[in-house]
């Protein structure tokens, strides 16, 4: 059998019929004839090429939104160490203490 | 200060490329790298005939810039992306094939080639049903390819009738509704696809009779 790839004409319709026909090959196929011609390497760094033009508008919309996660982290910690704090070292002139009075052990 | 039809299309064109962009941020790295892919075996196919297949991928590079910049419309109601971009491509392909010097390097490329025993894959995939494939080879997809390119140079309808029934597994009545055409032209579409094989087959039988008989003398 020959080897020669499939022979297309140009007109719109028979173009019609190959976009319908490559949207449905198997992309084992796709690379395997894209290999042979020596494209596989070159079509793959195209659209690497758009991503990266692309993706730093999305990474730097994760950064943005890592970085508000942070911050939104640091609120909460530092209102917990605040609260802790506060219970931790209560005020011994409060009026707590004041209506207490002396221990037995004074 | 620019006319009101000027402003309307730049505004227009910076929607799309708004759009383009979005939908391509949408997709997965793989899914992006697949179209592409495909973009440039697209390109390929159409170059074929003028021996142009170096040119695919600047093709494909030029469309997808075209897109991102919003010169080329996209319209999502009109189409989906990947036939948008498929467009792109083709209009950039006939551009190049009807310039002079590719028109040149055509007639060059059309001078004596090999048959492509399209016959030979006519009447493999021509029994009466026509069944959805699964797990082909590379080269049975290349064969595959040939036969629908073959059928396509003798009816463009013929062909997406095979491309939907062999890929898609459609019925008749599935196929009618994808191509708004009546389930009986589907029906002897599909007929006229049998008797098409059968007489390339039987063509090409007697071809290599004729050949046979040569050799022999």
């Amino acid at each position: 059998m020959s080897g020669e790839s499939p022979r297309w004409n140009l007109d719109a319709g028979s173009a019609g019929v190959l976009m319908e026909y490559l949207k449905r090959a198997s992309p084992q196929y796709v690379a395997a004839e894209l290999e042979e011609l020596g494209l596989l390497r070159s079509a793959d760094q195209a659209a690497a090429a758009v991503l990266e033009e692309i993706a730093p508008r999305r990474a730097s919309a994760n950064v943005w939104m890592v970085a508000l996660a942070m911050c939104a982290m640091i609120v909460v910690l530092a209102e917990t160490l605040h609260v802790s704090a506060m219970n931790v070292f209560p005020d011994d002139d409060g009026p707590f203490m004041q209506l207490a009075g002396p221990t037995p052990e004074w | 200060m620019s006319p009101p039809t000027e402003k309307h299309e730049s505004e227009l064109q910076r929607q799309s490329a708004k759009r383009v962009r979005a939908h391509i941020a949408s997709l997965t790295r793989a899914e992006f790298q697949d179209l592409t892919r495909r973009l440039v075996l697209y390109a390929v196919r159409l170059l074929r005939a003028g021996s142009l297949d170096h040119h695919a991928y600047e093709i494909v590079t030029g469309a997808i810039d075209l897109a991102l910049d919003g010169t080329r419309v996209w319209d999502p109601l009109a189409c989906p992306f990947d036939n948008f971009l498929f467009g792109v491509v083709r209009s950039r392909a006939s551009a190049l094939c009807r310039s002079m010097a590719s028109q040149l390097v055509r007639i060059a490329a059309q001078l004596p080639q090999t048959d492509d025993d399209a016959a030979d894959l006519l009447e493999r995939f021509a029994d009466e049903s026509l069944q959805a494939h699964t797990a082909l080879s590379v080269e049975q997809e290349r064969e595959l390819e040939r036969l629908i390119a073959s059928v396509a140079r003798i009816d463009v309808t013929l062909a997406k009738i095979l491309v939907l029934a062999i890929h898609e597994d459609m019925s008749n009545a599935e196929i009618a509704r994808e191509l708004n055409l009546p389930v009986r032209t589907v029906e002897n579409g599909k007929k006229r696809l049998h008797r098409a094989v059968r007489k390339l087959y039987s063509d090409e039988d007697a071809v290599a009779s004729v050949q046979g008989g040569r050799g022999r003398h």
